[in-house]
């Protein structure tokens, strides 16, 4: 178990190492000139040279590279461009916000997708599993922009029932800062109106973040249990007289869930890079949304540090799922060790 | 059961099947929009700069079918236009996603040792970023323009198929005719050409159509982000996000350009389905 | 003997696809107390399916079913679905042909056999359920019960894990077992292990086996009345000893010559032919086109003919007498 851990972990680490590497090298080469980006076309070549040596654009590659991955490593990114602070506490800044968006969506996708899923698959052919096709196909065609936009439309504009933007309505000032999560921070304050105004504005963003991962995860999750209810073990429930509740939640269910717990990781981890487009869409100030700024900026220190800050949580959350995937499935676990 | 007995069986299939048949059928409208373009459209000059102030913000109705834009254009016609960008940018994309993603993949599980792992770690190390997250941070980072935007897209692709090629590669490296090339003396690449690629053919295939529709997806939210073709070439995407702005009141814009997207990506998911029963029959 | 189950004229349509399928075309037959009684045919014949229509695991829809399953006194078939469901498990069992498949792979034997034991004793606590498992395995001649119930199936040898299964069959000394072709997933050696230790146990807990096989040998030695089974029809019963001395139905005789035989220097002979479609409407009897004997006089229904123990749905018996 411990081997199986630490041979993760490594590679875990050498993949973080090659993403700054590959990161480090697009930004280098691909902008063209970043000190000249930085200062303007108005500045003169001198001012560029000076800038360049600033920068530390004239050392060598490898000498800029450990420059930037020691900095790296302590979380120091340098300063952004644009709002001139450092990078790292523009990324702190934002980082609660996505972190709240996409475990709410996490949770909507997990419980209403696995949900979908086992219904479908017990009402086999039925309406329920026909409207649950059409929705996943919706779902995963459906572009999840204009899903968020098109829910807007209809539940904030038309009907009014959830807002629009932001985290918290303006006339509200955000709960004592515990965890950066509002709707918890709130909850912890005691200040049951402000976690309820938080809540009401997550819902859209984060259900419209979850949309295509539900409907992945809801046909997943039917095909699997499909697959598992037609094997002799259930025969063999069902021939001991076992309830048909029993059969679905307990025996036919767990072994579908863990070719499910898989793909659901994936999927939760796919979150990190879709909240890009709902953040942008319904102004929420998170990580994401800094870096959609940052890039249309050209920021160059905002988009490198957003960009290593992402892949090191992606990095990080796939191990985290491999894991406990590992630990779920009795095959895995009994033949690793 | 002859081959040629099981290929029908498996067409039959397909288009018994009838949402695969509804999905061959927008695929081919699709197509034929894009193909056909300055002949379908209604008013195909406005796909270019055109500025019409007049009839700028009209509604669906009987002169605009779909409605127009803040400048006068036609949406239903830039929407064909977009058709027309978006498969030539997902074909582009896919063919040189295959093409590097296999020929990694391929080399990789074929040559093994130390080849195979370098290779595949540096496919890991590309899959470990967000494709999204990728493709806009090379887009970001460049000028937005379409032939960027395909590089970004290229980039953040070819590791699935490498993936892809590499697992079908491995488990037939030691199959029989593999074999029996190598003992007659074939060289590695001919072996990979002839032998092994082939085999990858059909599994590409299908992923390929699958892959349009997500490739188009993605393509369609870097413009969205503001990534996209620069104006006037007309993009969905960027349509949608150009909308996005005059919510609710203009709504037509966002909205069909939307649902234009969800034809075209629909339709490839829905033949990707099927094309995975055809070649589970027949492969 | 008292009759414990009782078939009559068991008719089965499934609506496929392709059209419905007769698979059971009046089956009839029975089990007594303290009996072991063998459902033998080839593949295709219907006898896994009688023994689910038995136990009232076909599925829900798409399905016609006539004709009566008596157990105990109550026929199941038109008995309300809550209290069939009860009867399972406890006063009628299955064991299945496969017990690695049949067994869950992600729970342990322990978690599995709980959930089978509180089926017939709900009122034990732990610590007597653990007990009451660990004297079962032991019966089943399992030395170390405990390793057994901690472990997976697929940590589990073929035997180990029919053993299993028949300790989980008989925990509710039920009337009625049904074995669905026991030991076929299993060597000969181990299979015939396992079967000596059905036979014990079936006759210390007075527990009649109802068994399912294509394999005569095993039949021979295991079963007191045979069943045949040929294209979803019983086409002979007999005693064991009365089937394997005096074979009546050509399709008996037929199968008794294809099985090969050590003690014999004869080569045994396939039967010519394949089993009919099931999709297709019959008259009269199914085994016509590959019978030697057959005449117009076969395309009638056939009825089961009595001579003296024995039952045959055979015109041309006289041919035998």
């Amino acid at each position: 178990m411990i081997r199986f851990l630490s041979y993760r972990l490594l590679s875990g680490l050498i993949v973080i190492v090659g993403v700054s590497i590959l990161i480090f090298l697009l930004a280098r080469v691909i902008p063209g000139d970043p000190a000249r980006l930085a200062l303007g076309p108005e500045a003169s070549n001198e001012q560029v040279e000076a800038m360049r040596q600033q920068m530390g654009f004239d050392r060598p590659l490898v000498e800029q590279y450990a420059r930037f991955i020691t900095g790296a490593v302590q979380f120091d990114f340098g300063r952004s461009l644009y709002t001139d602070q450092p990078v790292s506490s523009d990324i702190a800044a934002g980082f609660p916000a996505t972190l709240e968006l996409v475990l709410y969506s996490g949770l909507s996708m997990t419980i209403l997708g696995v949900g979908l899923g086992i219904a479908s698959a017990h009402y086999k052919d039925r309406w329920l599993d026909n409207a649950a096709r059409l929705f996943s196909l919706l779902g995963v065609a459906l572009p999840n922009f204009v899903w968020a936009l098109l829910m807007m439309i209809v539940l904030a504009f038309w009907y009014q029932w959830l807002p629009l933007s932001g985290r918290l309505s303006e006339w509200l000032t955000p709960p004592p800062h515990v965890t950066g999560l509002y709707t918890l921070d709130a909850l912890i304050a005691g200040q049951w109106g402000v976690a309820l105004d938080a809540l009401l504005h997550i819902i859209l963003p984060a259900f419209a973040l979850s949309l295509s991962g539900m409907a992945q995860i809801s046909r997943l999750t039917r095909t699997n249990m499909v697959d598992s209810y037609d094997r002799p073990y259930v025969e063999f429930a069902r021939a001991y007289g076992l309830s048909e509740a029993s059969v679905a939640f307990k025996w036919a269910l767990r072994p579908a869930l863990i070719p499910t717990l898989m793909i659901l990781g994936m999927q939760i981890v796919a979150l990190l890079g879709n909240a890009f487009l709902v953040e942008t869409i319904f102004m929420w100030p998170g990580l994401a949304k800094y870096g959609v700024n940052a890039i249309v900026r050209k920021d160059l220190n905002a988009v490198v540090g957003v960009v290593m800050v992402i892949s090191f949580f992606f990095v990080l959350v796939n191990m985290i799922v491999d894991t406990v995937v590992s630990f779920i499935d009795p095959k895995i676990r009994l033949k690793s060790s | 059961m002859t081959q040629s007995s099981a290929r029908w069986r498996g067409w039959r299939r397909f288009a018994r099947n009838k949402l695969s048949v509804l999905g061959a059928v927008l695929i081919a409208v699709v197509f034929f929009c894009a193909i056909f373009a300055p002949y379908v459209a209604p008013y195909p000059e406005h796909a270019g700069v055109v500025v019409n102030f007049l009839d700028a913000n009209q509604p669906p109705g009987a002169k605009y079918w779909l409605g127009t834009d803040t400048v006068g254009r036609d949406v239903l016609s830039r929407i064909i236009f977009g058709f027309r960008n978006s498969l030539m940018l997902g074909a582009v994309v896919i063919a040189i996603s295959i093409t590097i993603g296999t020929a990694v993949g391929m080399t990789a599980a074929y040559l093994g040792g130390k080849t195979e792992l370098v290779l595949m770690r540096i496919t890991d190390i590309f899959l470990a970023i967000p494709s999204l997250v990728l493709a806009m941070a090379i887009l970001g980072l460049a000028k937005p323009s379409q032939l960027y935007a395909m590089i970004a897209m290229a980039t953040v692709w070819w590791p699935w198929h490498a993936r892809l090629v590499y697992g079908i590669v491995r488990s037939l490296k030691y199959e029989g005719f593999v074999v029996a090339a190598e003992v007659v003396g074939a060289s590695p690449l001919r072996v990979m050409f002839s032998e092994l690629l082939p085999n990858c053919a059909p599994n590409l295939f299908t992923k390929a159509s699958l892959d349009m529709g997500f490739v188009i997806l993605l393509g369609a939210s870097l413009s969205f982000l503001g990534m996209g073709a620069p104006p006037p070439t007309p993009d969905l995407g960027t349509m949608v996000s150009e909308g996005a702005q005059y919510l609710p009141d203009i709504w037509w814009l966002s909205v069909m350009a939307g649902m234009g997207i969800f034809i075209v990506v629909l339709g490839f998911n829905l033949v990707a389905d099927g094309l995975r029963d055809l070649f589970d029959i027949v492969g | 003997m008292k009759e414990i189950l009782t078939v009559k004229d068991l008719d089965l349509t499934f609506d496929t696809l392709d059209g419905p399928v007769n698979v059971l075309r009046g089956v009839s037959l029975s089990v007594r107390e303290h009996e072991r009684v063998a459902l033998v045919g080839e593949s295709g014949s219907g006898k896994s399916v009688t023994a689910r229509a038995i136990l009232g695991l076909l599925p829900e829809r798409n399905r016609r079913l006539t004709g009566s399953v008596v157990f105990e006194g109550s026929d199941l078939i038109t008995e309300r679905p809550s209290r069939l469901r009860e009867r399972r498990g406890r006063d009628m069992t299955m064991i299945f042909q496969d017990p690695m498949a049949a067994l869950n792979p992600v729970y342990t034997i322990r978690n599995q056999f709980l959930a089978v034991l509180s089926r017939s004793h709900p009122e034990l606590n732990a610590e007597q359920a653990e007990a009451r498992m660990n004297k079962a395995l032991r019966d089943v001649s399992i030395v170390d019960p405990i390793r057994v119930l901690d472990s997976y199936s697929f940590q589990l040898s073929g035997g180990l894990n029919q053993r299993v299964m028949i300790a989980m069959g008989l925990i509710s000394r039920p009337r009625l077992l049904i074995a669905d072709e026991p030991g076929t997933a299993l060597d000969v050696t181990v299979q015939q292990q396992t079967l000596l230790i059905m036979k014990r146990l079936s006759e210390s807990y007075g527990t009649s086996i109802l068994f399912i096989s294509h394999n005569l040998g095993v039949v021979r030695q295991f079963a007191d009345r045979v069943c045949v089974m040929y294209s979803g029809r019983i086409v002979e019963e007999a005693s064991t000893a009365e089937l394997f001395a005096n074979p009546r139905h050509p399709y008996t005789r037929a199968l008794l010559a294809s099985v090969p035989r050590l003690s014999s220097n004869e080569l045994p002979e396939p039967i010519e032919g394949s089993v009919p479609d099931p999709r297709e409407p019959m008259k009269g009897c199914p085994f016509k086109p590959r019978c030697a004997l057959a005449t117009d006089e076969c395309l009638q229904p056939i009825p089961l003919r009595e001579f003296g123990m024995q039952r045959v749905a055979c015109i041309h018996q006289e041919e035998f007498a």
